[in-house]
């Protein structure tokens, strides 16, 4: 098999490198990095909201301040830490997995990275402003995000932070789906893609169709604030319900956007550590298709207290979402059923993903039963189900991805055992920390509120979370640990440390600047595993597959 | 029809039965627009993309962007290298063009001044962009 | 298989009992009416979450790869008549549980053709103000200073619910219900409470500095002390 020479174009080397790289790879790792220092920062400002909350009263900060916290923490997690993690795990891959030595738009790809990183950078530089940064919630709604009632720069600065990432990830799936559409090896046919990529490609197709009213809402947002107009605002005409339209018709697609990749890794991770191939690729995929669409149609279910939209259309589009996610359930079970399971510390995250996720798809379909969300609307039982849903589903996969990848970017394994404490620490602490709040929501505590009368009866369940919260901090800080130790001394990967299936396991670790020196034939979703299969049938010495 | 574009198609199948539903039901207007401009932005990829396709009938750069080859047809082959190609080297006009992107929104902010140096270096990038794939 | 089913019904009755058990029972028919859904809700959910995480740990249990043991598994790639049938599953779940939504949504959502009060609800920035429509009676206040509002129990009495500044929301925790007061509109919400008490109202909705203490009592008494209270109130607040 000849090898082929690209030649390699020439770099700048030591920092600057990291500021000129139009290389997917590093760009995906500049996307991982700052998504990890947002993911840091915003869970920092979580410790500071679970300190104060942890009893009654107001002790660490002031009311303000904690609106500031929950905003920032909110908008730091969905827009910087999450989007920008999804984007970036895609940006490594995506071309790894279709066989291509790079995205479609190499220097498109560095710009969208960039712009997220000024978007990130001006939104959270509100805390360095004399009123503080954006204080209204990561949702923003008018008429309190107006003029009137939010007169800082933080909030213009959030204003267009916000809008600044926006684009940027919109540039960033058009360049997927090119990259996807256009750039695929031969034999890579759609339905031989890695399950992965077909997240992908639904994710990028949610991001270019719903980011966009997400411009416009805050567009009109700062016409409202600056020019004086009032899309938003009651007294000049406006209406305050037009604005959550036009948030929810881009923010309910987004918690899809922070999920879909995530059942991707589970997907690509499950059958490689079962040694089986997924069950039901096409179920997957139709699933997938599925969940894209009907996405849609449901970002009222948001809004059902607002008295303003249709219950029944919305809940009924809502609850069918369960559909498709159950198959997904079902054929992960399938994926395991008669495999021969090894649970290293990626498969060990799967597991918590599947029990927590599992946890929050079914809070969730109490929300979208409009009696139910009239109860629990707006209260910690909400905070409960997203946490479940994005720290229990996204978070955990988002491990157990880069558990199993790491070892693909850097050439280094990372630690078992730190990994394992990691993962107990991890569950131990999310558990502590959101499962009380169930109870909280129904009992009433309302979420974005600083402090609670004692009278209440809050105390007990508020003191058990904020420990959950710092258990957390303490995995998170193994990790880091773990990342630090390892990437210096961890044993070294090889190209294909876990028996994998897709073409990112037939090249080095890391890859070469072309990510391939020769790809294997390719004449079903696993093409790396048949090669390895085929090796082993020809010669005794090529060992089980 | 091939696969790709059979995705789209099939969202604006999806949306264009629930906007009217939507409608029907609720007879709200934002919603049913929203929707609506749904369904037109993915006809307009779906047409857009047919129209690019047809211009180049061959497999060429453009066409293969859009993913318009038939990959089934040589899913037969056996293994094979991937074509020399040659990928742009590193450039620092992507991450400038950000800082522009910064230095404008700073304008939207603090007030317009702030937006002639940031379009002055959002020009100066453009142009650089340019001339740097010209050259290659 | 067999031997797992008593462990596992088991495990079901223990979290049903807890996932119904937490939420009290209100004291209104609207709530009541949420009070059931939450409890199917609550069954339901109970027997899926069970049923998926017993077959999750199941099959992770059944199947962990023997120290020893290299062969390949079977390689079987799927089973479309499986596949069909936990589509169908769920699908039928989820009708089951739109139909008993609608249901309970007519309930709560159900206008008094002729309430006893209407009390116009407004709330501000922060606090609210309560008006007893046609009686010329008001009440109002904020933080550290919370509205009272008396209502009669046994009949129904609906809230028409507005904001004059930002948006708040109409919160009644123990009666299980929430409306948002959205300025520029009116949301109606009935209420029939049928026992006797003090219900903390709260606001639902970050509308800024004092969110978390824009609270509010309702007091819910006998029709006839409910009148002999309005009138009270009307002939003070004549004489003031
Ligand atoms: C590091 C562990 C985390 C802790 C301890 C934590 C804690 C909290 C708490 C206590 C709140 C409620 C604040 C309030 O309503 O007063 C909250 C809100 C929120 N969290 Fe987290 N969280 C964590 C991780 C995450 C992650 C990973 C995500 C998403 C990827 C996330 C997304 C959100 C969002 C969107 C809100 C709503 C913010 C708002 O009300 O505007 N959180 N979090
Ligand atoms: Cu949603
Ligand atoms: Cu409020």
């Amino acid at each position: 098999m000849a090898t082929l020479e690209h030649s390699v174009p020439r770099t700048a080397g030591g920092l600057l490198e990291w500021f000129t790289s139009v290389d997917h790879k590093k760009i995906g790792i500049l996307y991982l990095s700052s998504a990890l220092v947002f993911f840091v920062l915003s869970g920092i400002l979580a410790l500071v909201m679970r300190s104060e909350l942890a009893q009654p009263g107001l002790q660490l900060v002031d009311r303000q301040t904690y609106a500031q916290l929950f905003t920032m923490h909110g908008t730091g997690m969905m827009f910087f830490f999450g989007t920008p993690m999804v984007i970036g795990l895609a940006n490594y891959f995506v071309p790894l997995h279709i066989g291509a030595p790079d995205v479609a738009f190499p220097r498109l790809n560095a710009f969208a990275f960039w712009l997220t990183l000024a978007g990130a950078v001006m939104a959270f530089a509100g805390f360095l402003t004399a009123t503080g940064a954006a204080a209204f919630g990561w949702t923003a709604y008018a008429p309190l995000s107006g003029d009137a009632y939010s007169p800082g720069t933080g909030a213009d600065l959030w204003i267009i932070g916000v809008a600044l990432s926006g684009v940027a990830g919109v540039l960033a799936a058009v360049n997927l789906l090119a990259t996807i559409f256009g750039m695929r090896a031969p034999g890579m046919s759609m339905l031989r893609m890695s399950i992965f990529n077909w997240n992908i490609v639904v994710t990028s197709i949610l991001i270019a169709f719903s980011f966009p009213a997400l411009t416009v809402a805050l567009a009109l947002l700062w016409a409202d604030r600056n020019l004086g107009s009032s899309f938003f605002e009651p007294a000049g005409g406006g209406d305050p319900v037009l604005y959550q339209h036009l948030f929810w018709f881009f923010g309910h697609p987004e918690v899809y956007i922070l999920i879909l990749p995530f059942f991707g890794i589970v997907t690509e991770i499950i059958p490689v550590f079962s040694r089986k191939p997924v069950f039901g690729y096409k179920g997957f995929v139709f699933a997938t298709l599925l969940i894209g669409a009907y996405s849609f149609s449901v970002w009222a279910h948001h809004m059902f207290t607002t008295g303003a939209v249709d219950g029944p259309f919305f809940s009924a589009t809502s609850m069918l979402i369960a559909v498709p996610t159950g198959i997904k359930f079902f054929n992960w079970i399938g994926t395991m059923w008669g495999g021969k399971i090894r649970f290293q510390t990626p498969m060990l995250f799967c597991a918590g993903f599947l029990f927590m996720f599992l946890m929050g798809g079914i809070t969730g379909v109490f929300l979208a039963s409009p009696p139910l969300d009239y109860f629990v609307h707006d209260t910690y039982y909400v905070v409960a189900h997203l946490h479940y849903v994005l720290f229990g589903g996204s978070v955990f996969a988002m491990f157990a991805g880069l558990y199993y990848w790491i070892p693909k970017m850097s050439g280094r394994m990372l630690s078992e055992g730190l990994g394992k404490l990691h993962f107990v620490l991890l569950l131990v602490g999310m558990n502590a920390a959101f499962f009380p709040m169930h109870q909280l929501g129904i009992d009433g505590m309302q979420r974005r509120i600083p402090d609670y009368p004692a009278s209440f009866g809050y105390a007990q369940e508020n003191l058990v979370s904020t420990a959950g919260a710092f258990l957390i901090a303490l995995a998170v800080l193994v990790f880091f640990i773990n990342l630090f130790v390892s990437l210096r001394r961890g044993p070294l990967a090889g190209d294909d440390p876990w028996g994998g299936y897709t073409l990112e396991w037939a090249t080095t670790s890391p890859p070469p600047h072309h990510n391939f020196h020769r790809l294997p034939p390719i004449r079903s979703a696993r093409p790396v595993f048949d090669e390895r299969r085929e090796n082993a049938q020809a010669g005794p010495e090529g060992g089980s597959p | 029809m091939i696969e790709e574009l059979r995705l789209f198609v099939r969202i604006a199948l999806y949306a264009a039965p629930a906007a009217a539903l939507y409608w029907l039901l609720s007879s709200e207007v934002s919603g049913t627009w929203m929707l609506s401009a749904l369904v037109v932005a993915v006809a307009m990829w779906v047409v857009s993309a047919t129209a690019l396709s047809r211009r180049r009938p061959q497999p060429s750069s453009a066409a293969r962007l859009l993913g318009f080859e038939e990959t089934e047809t040589e899913s037969q082959r056996s293994s094979l290298e991937l074509a020399p190609q040659v990928l742009p080297g590193p450039s620092a006009w992507p991450a400038a063009a950000a800082l522009a992107a910064f230095v404008t929104g700073l304008g939207a902010v603090y007030g317009g001044w702030f937006a002639i140096p940031g379009l002055l270096l959002g020009v100066t990038c453009t142009v650089g962009w340019l001339t740097q794939i010209q050259r290659r | 298989m067999t031997r797992l089913v008593r462990p596992i019904s088991c495990m079901a009755l223990l979290v049903m009992v807890g996932a119904s058990a937490c939420v009290p029972q209100a004291p209104s028919v609207q709530g009541r009416a949420v009070n059931q859904l939450y409890g199917i809700f609550a069954v339901i959910a109970s027997i899926i979450f069970v049923v998926t995480a017993a077959l999750i740990a199941l099959s992770m249990l059944r199947y962990r790869a023997k120290p020893s043991d290299d062969a390949l598994p079977a390689q079987f790639e799927g089973n479309v008549k499986l596949e069909l049938i936990w589509f169908a599953i769920p699908t039928v779940i989820v009708v089951v549980l739109f139909i008993l939504t609608l249901q309970k949504l007519d309930v709560v959502t159900e206008r008094a053709p002729d309430p006893e009060s209407i009390i116009e609800v407004d709330a501000y920035q922060w606090g609210w103000s309560f008006t007893y429509r046609g009686e010329g009676v008001n009440i109002s206040g904020g933080p550290h200073n919370d509205p009272e509002l008396v209502v009669p129990i046994d009949r129904a009495v609906a809230f028409e619910i507005s904001a004059e500044d930002v948006q708040h929301s109409f919160y009644l925790p123990r009666l299980l219900i929430k409306r948002d007061a959205i300025p520029g509109r009116t949301n109606r919400v009935d209420v029939e409470i049928d026992e006797p008490g003090r219900y903390i109202g709260k606001c639902a909705e970050f509308c800024g500095l004092l969110h978390a203490e824009m609270n509010f009592v309702v007091r819910a008494v006998p029709p006839l002390e409910y009148r002999a209270w309005l009138n009270e109130r009307k002939q003070d607040d004549g004489n003031a």
